[in-house]
């Protein structure tokens, strides 16, 4: 018991004074902790939570094999500080020291780094002018090259520039393929595609960006616990195509040799397909572009001319309509037609063949690529079958490879044909295909009429699962109605290059089905005499058909000759046996050798030649 | 006369007085005996909880650099993956042919062999026991 009543006195108000100070101490306790919780929890999260952004991978394009056509290829982006690079002498010192490393004029470097403040403007439309502090002084610089830039601004202490890693799309096979891959443009950290496969499938090849966020120090740096991602990273699908690189590749060489020949068309197309499954296995053009190299590329290059362009296909329509005649039974290989004595009239306008043809069979009337044979066997069709024929061929409609913009063509239904169009029509005059729609034809042709869609892409792959989606080949039923059709055109076609006007698309040791065609182009509304289309359209070995090729040479010097047989046919020739060779094909007979006085040896075994 | 000594407590007060100082003074010991004692604890815990943060802090700095390191390790592999594939290319290859004058041509048709490699679905259970089916030509082969 406490006898003072002063201690007692002060003991009571120190007591008291303490509870007070607890009680406040718990009050400000709840208004921190559970009054304002969620919006002080904000404002701390606010500071210490970060949200990064990751960008996955591209999808990359390779061939059938897995050999890789467009990838991502890692590289810099070289940035400066202006506002760290110093004084005049120091920014030209720098300028000087990166201009041969980045290859960029040493002026321009110098002004980028001499820039130390930039305007800026206000939401209230006001100006402002602040600090630069991020310039860009050169864009996707090689690897390796930024690799030693970087070791180089160590060792002189250079704060002021550093580097950005980035990618940029790279095709490692330069102007190979490069009108059916297409290009890609690069805004910040995305690929926006222009043309070609890229654009197709651009939304599967797309990555999805990801996002985490996480509690960092004071200093930046990411504590492990607390991480949360929002968002995962997804690379793109990869796509894996139809084409052979290895057959691409000798499309090319021999386009190349034909465009840069006496002939120098201003356009040259071949296509390489397989008729069982319409699988492209090549497919080039010529001018091209080589989409590494960005500073020379001419727009007119960059166009798929194979699927949008549309030309008059001439005499390589003539087997599509003989076919569809013979299947319907209106003539037979053996039927006699009068092809006159180089002209004929009919519906008001005249026809005429190169040469004297007479009367011959319809084999003959194809071997010899008689116009007017064959427009006569179109007027005995008539327009609806003629028509029918055509569709059920596949013109007028697309193929379904997968490229944008491709063109169905122009077929025009038989309410607008006039008298003579039925006659141009069936010798490939008056309609206008690409040449993808003439490639499946011959797919038809040499597969026993069992209707297809063209495919440029074989499969899609998750590059993470590893998922696969492959891509469906339809193969209909045969469009024709007697079972003998296919083996009587084959037979006829083969005599097109033993003894017809494609001799020179014979191949040594194969059986070779095609036709040659030499197209007048249409000009300011009339047929030319000066343009024409030149090609070569077969498939080999006939009886046993493993790709259908198809040549066409777009407006070739008239006076080095522009007739199909001269210009298209050797070119045909040419691939066709180096991609039987690669293949591994047998051959289908021993050739027979000629002695240098032109008589025959007798057939000797094949051995390699010894060098 | 007796002095009444108005100091002098009762016996029972001096002995509850004693009992009651003892018992004070024993409250105080253990009370802050306590005290420190849960002041150590705290000051304990406190710097073993500082020490591994540290610790987590210093590793979590390495993983930072493994995986910066991997990073850079892996666009080096891709970057010399594009470059292998660059080399490796049809026309790269048939170029550097032509320029060395190696005389190599393409093979004939004739004198390629190709061998088929059969899958099987083999057990290790069977190749242990040696109850490994036999193939068309191997039972063939067993007949003649």
């Amino acid at each position: 018991m406490i006898k003072s009543r002063s201690v007692a006195g002060r003991m009571i108000f120190c007591i008291a004074a303490v509870t007070v100070l607890f009680v406040y101490v718990a009050a400000m306790a709840y208004r921190v902790q559970i009054a304002r919780h969620d919006e002080l929890l904000k404002k701390a999260q606010g500071k210490y939570i970060t949200e990064s952004k990751t960008s996955g991978k591209r999808g990359e394009i390779f061939d059938r094999n897995g050999s890789l056509l467009v990838g991502n290829l890692p590289c810099y982006n070289v940035c400066a500080d202006p506002s760290l690079t110093g004084d005049e002498k120091a920014c030209r010192d720098l300028a000087k020291f990166l201009a041969p490393i980045i290859e960029e004029p040493e002026e321009e470097i110098f002004q980028k780094l001499m820039k130390k403040t930039r305007v800026v403007k206000k939401k209230d439309g006001s100006t402002e002018t602040v600090a630069n502090k991020y310039v860009v002084l050169h864009n996707t610089l090689e690897y390796e090259v930024g690799r030693k830039l970087v070791e180089q601004l160590k060792a002189r202490q250079c704060k002021a520039v550093f580097l950005e890693e980035t990618v940029k799309r790279f095709y490692p096979k330069k102007q190979l393929l490069s009108n059916v891959l297409g290009v890609t443009t690069k805004d910040r950290d995305s690929f926006i595609a222009n043309v070609g496969m890229e654009k197709f499938y651009n939304a599967k090849m797309n990555s999805r960006q990801g996002k985490k966020s996480y509690e960092r120090t004071r200093k930046g740096a990411p504590i492990a616990y607390g991480e949360i991602t929002v968002q995962e990273v997804k690379d793109g699908l990869n796509i894996y195509l139809t084409v052979d690189e290895a057959i691409q590749t000798i499309l090319e060489e021999e386009l190349d040799k034909l465009y840069n020949s006496e002939f120098k068309p201003t356009n040259c197309f071949a296509v390489i397909a397989d008729p069982w499954t319409g699988d492209i296995l090549a497919m080039a053009q010529r001018p091209t572009f080589d989409p590494n190299d960005r500073k020379n590329i001419k727009p007119a290059a960059w166009r798929n001319k194979m699927i949008e362009n549309v030309f008059d296909p001439g005499s390589i329509m003539k087997p599509v309509t003989i076919a569809g005649a013979i299947d319907n039974g209106v003539v037979t290989p053996d039927t006699l037609i009068e092809c006159g004595n180089r002209k004929w009239y009919y519906g008001g306008a005249s026809l005429g063949d190169d040469h004297y043809i007479g009367t011959k069979p319809v084999s003959e009337v194809l071997i010899q690529s008689s116009n007017i044979g064959t427009a006569k066997i179109g007027v005995a069709m008539g327009n609806k079958l003629a028509y029918d024929n055509l569709r059920k061929f596949g013109f007028g409609q697309k193929t379904g490879v997968q490229l944008p913009s491709e063109s169905p063509g122009i077929l025009r239904p038989t309410k607008k044909w006039r008298k003579i169009t039925v006659t141009r029509v069936t010798i490939g005059q008056g309609i206008s295909v690409t040449t993808l729609q003439m490639v499946r034809a011959y797919c038809m042709l040499a597969n026993g009429g069992r209707p297809l869609s063209l495919n440029l892409v074989d499969r899609l792959e998750d590059p993470e699962t590893k998922k696969i989606e492959k891509i469906e080949r339809k193969l209909g039923e045969s469009i024709y109605k007697r079972p003998d059709t296919h083996e009587k055109m084959v037979k006829m076609m083969v005599g097109v290059t033993t003894t017809g006007t494609g001799r020179k698309a014979a191949i040594p040791g194969y059986h070779v089905a095609g036709k040659t065609g030499t197209a007048q182009k249409v000009v300011n509304g009339k047929y030319s005499k000066q343009y024409y289309v030149s090609s070569f359209a077969g498939f080999v070995p006939a009886y046993k058909p493993r790709f259908v090729l198809i040549v066409v040479t777009d407006e070739p010097d008239r006076k080095a000759g522009y007739y199909a047989s001269k210009v298209a046919a050797p070119t045909f020739r040419a691939i066709g046996e180096r991609t039987l060779q690669y293949l591994g094909v047998p051959k289908d007979f021993e050739p027979e050798e000629k002695t240098k006085a032109g008589q025959k040896k007798s057939k000797k075994r094949y051995s390699a030649k010894k060098r | 006369m007796p002095k009444r000594i108005s100091s002098i407590k009762p016996r029972e007060s001096n002995l509850k007085g004693k009992k009651q100082e003892e018992n004070t003074k024993k409250w105080y010991t253990s009370f802050f005996a306590r005290l420190i004692f849960m002041a150590i604890l705290i000051c304990v815990a406190v710097n073993i909880r500082i020490y591994y943060n540290q610790r987590a802090e210093l590793l979590n700095r390495e993983i930072a650099n493994v995986e910066y390191q991997i990073h850079e390790l892996d666009r080096e592999i891709e970057n010399l993956k594009k470059r292998k594939e660059e080399l490796c290319s049809f026309s790269h290859v048939t170029k550097r042919i032509r320029e060395e004058n190696l005389g190599l041509r393409y093979a004939e048709p004739s004198q390629i062999r190709k061998t088929a490699l059969v899958r099987r679905n083999i057990d290790n259970k069977q190749v242990a026991s040696g109850t490994v089916p036999k193939t068309d030509s191997q039972k063939t082969a067993a007949v003649r």
